[in-house]
């Protein structure tokens, strides 16, 4: 039984949905009773009702397996631990942002100390030098004022033959 | 979307269970695990993994009650879930291979040992059923289950939704998210090859 549906459609047959709803008993009284009379006068539809219903009928027939006793019991189970995993991932990930957030707070302000500790270690530094030179200051003073001495009484020493003279 | 106007007792559990009512979501498990396991057993033909899934998805009910709004039918809503989660695993190569293989003479063996010592459905029937009887019924079933495991996964989901669940085409449409067009071409298509596969077996 091969019956393409272009020439199911072309014989002014009822659609094949119909077929399908007569074959699972989804038509109603009158509407049955109508394809019927159609498929009693088309061999075309006859046979695809016999077959449908046969198939229909057949497939009854694949009874399932029942279902475990302990399906229920497994599925808390899972919801259970899905729970507290669900818990423990949000436990996570609020930690996970907490740093995301703290770490590069952290580093701009270990970078801002280091930058202000390089900063305030020049300023001595600067200072230091002038304290040094203060100090050579007052040894250069002392020398300076001793050659001055010294050029006076160089001075003296060389003006006083002249006088002589 | 279908209307859900006056909310059905399904929809109405949902939201309970989405207030933090276990009971409802029982009450729903209860009401709703035996048809869906059935369903997912004969989309997937291993009894061992249609629990698996079928508890996938209950899950994903649970784990969906907060955002839930009843904007289908409860069952079109939990089918569609089932319809993906089943789909997911048959497109799974490892899984398509596995059921190669078991849709063969192990299947029958396989669901057997899942009924225990139930198994198979004809003996509770036919009390005193003849060894020819068994075979007999046991070929037909296994001719059957071959032949929905050649349709295409969509064609299978389509005509079990269609069969068993006895599912409206706008449901069918909704929950593997197409046409009720396409449902009724998915249909055609599937019946066809049943047809020509099973109809000698009546």
């Amino acid at each position: 039984m091969d019956i393409p549906a272009t020439e199911f459609h072309m014989t002014n047959c009822p659609s094949e949905d119909l077929l399908l709803d007569y074959a699972a008993g989804h038509l109603d009284p009158a509407q049955a009773a109508q394809f019927e009379r159609h498929a009693d006068s088309c061999a075309r539809c006859a046979e695809l009702r016999a077959s449908q219903s046969a198939v229909w009928l057949t497939l009854d027939e694949w009874e399932p397996a029942p279902v475990s006793e302990n399906f229920n019991r497994e599925l808390w189970r899972r919801i259970d631990a899905d729970e507290a995993s669900r818990q423990r991932g949000w436990g996570e990930t609020l930690k996970s942002a907490f740093w995301k957030r703290i770490a590069p707070l952290g580093l701009a302000a270990a970078v801002l100390t280091g930058v202000l500790v390089v900063n305030h270690s020049d300023r001595p530094t600067a200072k230091a030098p002038s304290m040094v030179v203060t100090a050579t200051d007052a040894d250069q003073l002392e020398r300076t004022l001793d050659d001055i001495q010294l050029l006076h009484e160089v001075d003296a020493t060389t003006a006083t033959p002249e006088k002589v003279m | 979307m279908e209307a859900v106007s006056a909310l059905d007792l399904d929809a109405q559990l949902m939201l309970r269970v989405r207030e933090g009512d276990n009971d409802s979501f029982r009450l729903l498990l209860e009401k709703h695990r035996n048809p869906l396991v059935h369903f997912l057993q004969r989309m997937v033909q291993d009894a061992g993994a249609s629990e698996e899934l079928a508890q996938e998805v209950f899950l994903r009910i649970y784990r969906s009650r907060a955002s839930y709004e009843p904007s289908a039918k409860f069952t079109t809503w939990m089918f569609r879930i089932a319809s993906h989660v089943a789909l997911n695993w048959l497109r799974d190569e490892k899984h398509e291979r596995a059921a190669e293989r078991i849709d063969g003479p192990g299947i029958a063996g396989k669901k057997q040992a899942g009924r225990g010592e139930d198994a198979p459905a004809r003996e509770i029937r036919d009390r005193h059923p003849s060894v020819e009887q068994t075979l007999v019924y046991e070929n037909k079933l296994q001719e059957i289950r071959d032949s929905i495991a050649v349709l295409p996964a969509k064609q299978r989901a389509a005509v079990l939704m269609h069969k068993y669940e006895e599912m409206e085409y706008s449901q069918i449409a909704q929950a593997l998210e197409c046409s009720e067009s396409a449902v009724k071409s998915l249909l055609f298509r599937a019946y066809e090859t049943l047809r020509m596969r099973l109809a000698h077996l009546a």
